[in-house]
């Protein structure tokens, strides 16, 4: 379906790429339905300045998760990375406790106490 | 309190009988039934549609194992001829994908049953993807959190909104270094149309 550059920006506004979602619509009236759906709401995010469509919000929250992630605390980092429990279990039954103990004190160098 | 009965003798009740009673309560005896034919719903207080038997409702999974999709940070889109539809009623879900055949809320649901995990497997994120939005639904440690076993199974769900010709897929990605996970036979994909 040939999209007028309104509908195309109202579109985009919800769905990542409005073309494409209009291409797989199964019916015209569901693309003219969904873009009277969310014309105010897109009307009203313009409005209020420093505009982001669906595609750029998505991609600013990936890139604030992933953040989050690479800036967790230490302790975080560390319980991401130790050894995991069933790798304990055994390093406790195989009487390996040296060898975990190494391990652990990669993490503990690598994730120092305070650090991020 | 007034009662109806159906006598199963062609009873016929007018809207505005109803509506003329005093008492706030219809019992249906037991061994009579209701039926509704406005599409098999049941519309209430408020508007609401309650969905019938003929709405959108779908369950599918993986013919075969899919090997080595992930684990080394690639994005795996769960989308293909690789399901088998257990269910599909509207013939909404095509290869992975649903497309909502009319707007409402629907709950869409997955499970995952990933193999070949080792401890160079840390994060691991499942999404279910909307037209609308997407669901992070899960962002874990996936080794650890599975206590260092190779296969794990795990199970999310999301209410959403979803008009019409909305569609909705799972990615599935883990991280850091061997592309070595698989997504096995038990991994699912479902939804319906809740109202």
């Amino acid at each position: 379906m040939k999209l007028t550059q309104r509908q195309l920006k109202v579109l985009n506004h919800v769905v990542v790429n409005g073309q494409e979602w209009a291409d797989n619509a199964k019916k015209e009236s569901s693309v003219l339905a969904k873009v009277a759906k969310y014309e105010s709401a897109y009307d009203e995010a313009v409005a209020k300045g420093n505009y982001l469509n669906r595609q750029q919000r998505d991609d600013e929250e990936a890139r604030l998760i992933q953040e989050r992630y690479d800036n967790a605390p230490w302790n975080i980092k560390r319980e991401r990375d130790y050894p995991s429990l069933l790798e304990c279990v055994h390093a406790i039954l195989d009487g390996e406790l040296d060898a975990l103990q190494a391990k652990r004190k990669i993490v503990k160098e690598r994730h120092p106490k305070g650090g991020n | 309190m007034p009662q109806i009965d159906f006598d199963g003798a062609n009873s016929l009740v007018k809207t505005d009988k109803i509506q003329g009673q005093s008492g706030t309560t219809v019992t249906v005896p037991t061994g009579h039934t209701v039926a509704i034919t406005d599409a098999g719903r049941l519309t209430v207080a408020g508007g609401a549609v309650l969905a019938g038997p003929t709405d959108a409702k779908f369950l599918a999974k993986i013919t075969s194992g899919q090997a080595n999709v992930t684990g080394d940070n690639t994005l795996y889109t769960a989308t293909g001829a690789i399901w088998t539809e257990t269910f599909d009623t509207g013939s909404d879900f095509v290869n992975g994908t649903f497309t909502a055949p009319e707007t409402g809320k629907y709950i869409l649901g997955c499970l995952i049953q990933a193999d070949g995990l080792t401890s160079n497997h840390t994060r691991s994120s499942l999404k279910i993807v909307t037209s609308n939005r997407s669901f992070w639904v899960m962002d874990r440690h996936i080794w650890n959190e599975g206590a260092g076993v190779s296969q794990v199974r795990f199970t999310e769900c999301v209410v959403c909104d979803m008009d019409a010709s909305d569609t909705a897929y799972i990615t599935f990605q883990v991280t850091a270094t061997d592309k070595h996970v698989d997504v096995q036979v038990d991994t699912s994909f479902y939804g319906a149309l809740l109202a």
